[in-house]
């Protein structure tokens, strides 16, 4: 079909075109410019002279980050974290979830309640760190792991996805034939809640692995550090060195590297994983925002 | 329900079954109650000179009949300060870091090609992904007058001598809410494109019947039903209005910028965690808090005000 255009649709259209890709391109550029810079030498970015293509190409940017000690500390220890708060938040809140949407369940109000006031109120950043310090959790993984592995909100649209989506005869059914609850939740519930549990998860993990406030908050002991924040740690530093365990494994910066590539190489290193699974998990990004719009 | 008497008899009866689940509640029960609501208790600090090793409890009462943390920041002038650069962000941000998804999902809609559509859509969702460590790590070096992208950019078109741009304090608020709507724009815009979606098609079929341009068709059917959503993200947004997020702030903030960086959560961190002045700042975020939870209400209230007045 021929759509007949006006003059003007046309030059909106050119500026709506134009407008999109000068946005696209503001994303773009900056990583370019950064990847440019952690892969150039000493001379050019300290001239100035890197936009957007390596100037005297080398990699012993990222050579110095992925072989010192504290950044492969940090790293294995955001990838523990995430992991394990990954699995911790979306299990607990399906078993809650789970025990909420239940016939047999007594005294739903009340936990309905309990579970729902934190989703609006909370005491603040003080009274939990005051709190952590009293638990002696400072400077500990658990400090990491405790204050964020409930989600209102999972065990909310849990509750609500088993109670609207799963037949009341199909749980029955698994009852008549004598399965106990966690048998039908790992054998029923689970795989009928899957794409909403993968969103879970995926979002869940992004958001464990950019991990830092807490470790700013909690953490003063450098091998526990997250990524993150040790990655902050490297852009804010003047100097680098490693941790005073260490001290042969100075990162330094040599007649060859400038500090600033070492700066970025840390940075493009760490968001590394995001990009990797960023195109294959888009689509349970958006399902998660749309399940979360859908209830709010 | 129609469920026979024996089934409500059953249900009420505490079994083995009932056990199960209790058990299944229990963790999030056990983590709610120390890690949420134990720090809700501890709000019970801002009326109190907290001694640490005196703890929650112990700790004496302040003078003013308890009010005594309150009366100082809300006499100190750095405070007000604060507070001012809190709301001129955030006023910032609703203007503009609001408005931008909303104008970026009716243009979008407008984009025929659809691979061109996709490829700004994934391009667009990816800053939202990273920690503002690693966005304010881009930004410090694209600014940067020693070498930074932008003011290379600059010199070379312009001849412009290099730009401090973050440590001339009169450019940190256009600077922060750039880089918000740098960074969620494109996924914020998800919502608004699911609305559109959503629209009824047959509104614009009668629409075009009517000799309605496209111009007309977003004027007269794709705005009036994105209305709703709006409003309601907006007045969630206002209840918002007195707290900036730390993350963007901190990430972005230096000694040189402090005079309008300074934000309540993170001139928060800065008395409380650094300086160990506990009981005012908690004071500070209760008055907040309860700020927002007064514009909530309030907005919940218009809310469901205007849902009537727009439906019926």
């Amino acid at each position: 079909m021929l759509i007949y255009k006006t003059k003007s649709r046309i030059i909106f259209e050119i500026f709506n075109y134009l407008l999109f890709t000068v946005f696209s391109l503001s994303i773009v550029l900056p990583f370019l410019n950064i990847i440019a810079i952690s892969l150039s030498s000493n001379s050019a970015v300290g001239s100035g002279k890197v936009q957007f293509w390596p100037v005297g190409f080398h990699l012993m940017a990222y050579g110095k980050i992925v072989t010192n000690w504290g950044f492969i500390t940090s790293f294995m220890n955001s990838v523990f974290l995430t992991v394990v708060n990954t699995i911790l938040v979306v299990g607990i809140a399906l078993l809650a979830g789970y025990a909420l949407a239940s016939k047999h369940m007594i005294g739903k109000k009340i936990f309905f309640i309990y579970i729902i006031i934190p989703m609006y109120f909370n005491g603040g950043i003080i009274p939990l760190y005051l709190l952590v310090n009293k638990l002696k959790l400072t400077n500990s993984y658990l400090a990491l792991i405790l204050p964020v592995i409930i989600s209102p909100f999972y065990i909310m649209v849990f509750r609500n996805n088993i109670v609207n989506n799963i037949p009341r005869d199909l749980l029955e059914s698994a009852e008549i034939d004598g399965a106990g609850e966690f048998t039908i939740l790992l054998k029923v519930v689970i795989p009928l809640l899957l794409p909403v549990i993968i969103a879970f998860s995926v979002m869940s993990a992004v958001t464990y692995w950019n991990e830092w406030y807490y470790c700013l908050l909690f953490i003063r002991d450098n091998t526990k550090w997250t990524l993150q924040y040790r990655v902050k740690h490297i852009l804010t530093l003047y100097e680098l060195t490693d941790a005073p365990r260490s001290p042969i494994k100075m990162i330094k910066t040599t007649e060859k590297i400038h500090g600033q590539s070492i700066r970025m190489a840390a940075l493009m290193v760490s968001i590394l994983p995001i990009m990797l699974i960023y195109p294959f998990m888009q689509k349970y990004f958006i399902h998660g925002i749309v399940v979360g719009a859908v209830k709010g | 329900m129609g469920d026979g008497s024996l089934i409500s008899v059953k249900r009420n009866r505490f079994t083995k079954k009932t056990f199960a689940l209790l058990l299944m509640v229990l963790p999030a029960v056990v983590l709610l109650f120390v890690f949420n609501y134990l720090p809700m208790y501890g709000i019970i600090v801002a009326f109190k000179d907290f001694e640490p090793y005196r703890g929650f409890i112990k700790s004496p009462w302040t003078s003013m009949h308890g009010f005594k943390h309150f009366v100082t920041f809300l006499t100190d002038e750095t405070f007000w300060k604060v507070l001012k650069n809190t709301i001129v962000i955030s006023v910032s941000d609703i203007v503009f870091g609001f408005t931008a998804p909303i104008l970026f999902a009716l243009l979008a809609n407008e984009i025929t090609n659809k691979h061109f559509k996709k490829t700004v859509q994934t391009i667009s969702y990816l800053p939202h992904f990273l920690s503002y460590v690693v966005v304010g790590g881009i930004f410090t070096q694209i600014l940067s007058p020693d070498g930074g992208i932008v003011n290379i950019i600059l010199q070379n078109v312009f001849g412009v001598e290099p730009v401090y741009f973050l440590t001339r304090k009169e450019m940190f608020v256009p600077i922060a809410v750039i880089v918000d709507i740098w960074k969620s724009t494109g996924f914020s815009a998800i919502l608004y494109f699911a609305t559109i979606a959503g629209i009824d098609s047959s509104l614009y079929e009668a629409a075009q019947i009517d000799g309605a341009g496209r111009l007309r068709q977003t004027i007269h059917v794709t705005i009036p039903g994105m209305i709703p959503i709006i409003v309601l993200m907006f007045l969630l947004r206002l209840s918002g209005i007195f707290v900036v997020g730390f993350d963007r702030i901190y990430n972005l903030q230096n000694t040189m910028n402090y005079e309008t960086s300074e934000v309540i959560s993170t001139y928060v961190f800065h008395r409380g965690v650094e300086q160990s002045q506990y009981s005012l700042t908690t004071a500070v975020g209760l008055v907040q808090s309860l700020l927002g939870f007064i514009l909530l209400l309030v907005g919940n209230k218009i809310s469901s005000k205007y849902a009537k007045l727009g439906i019926y």
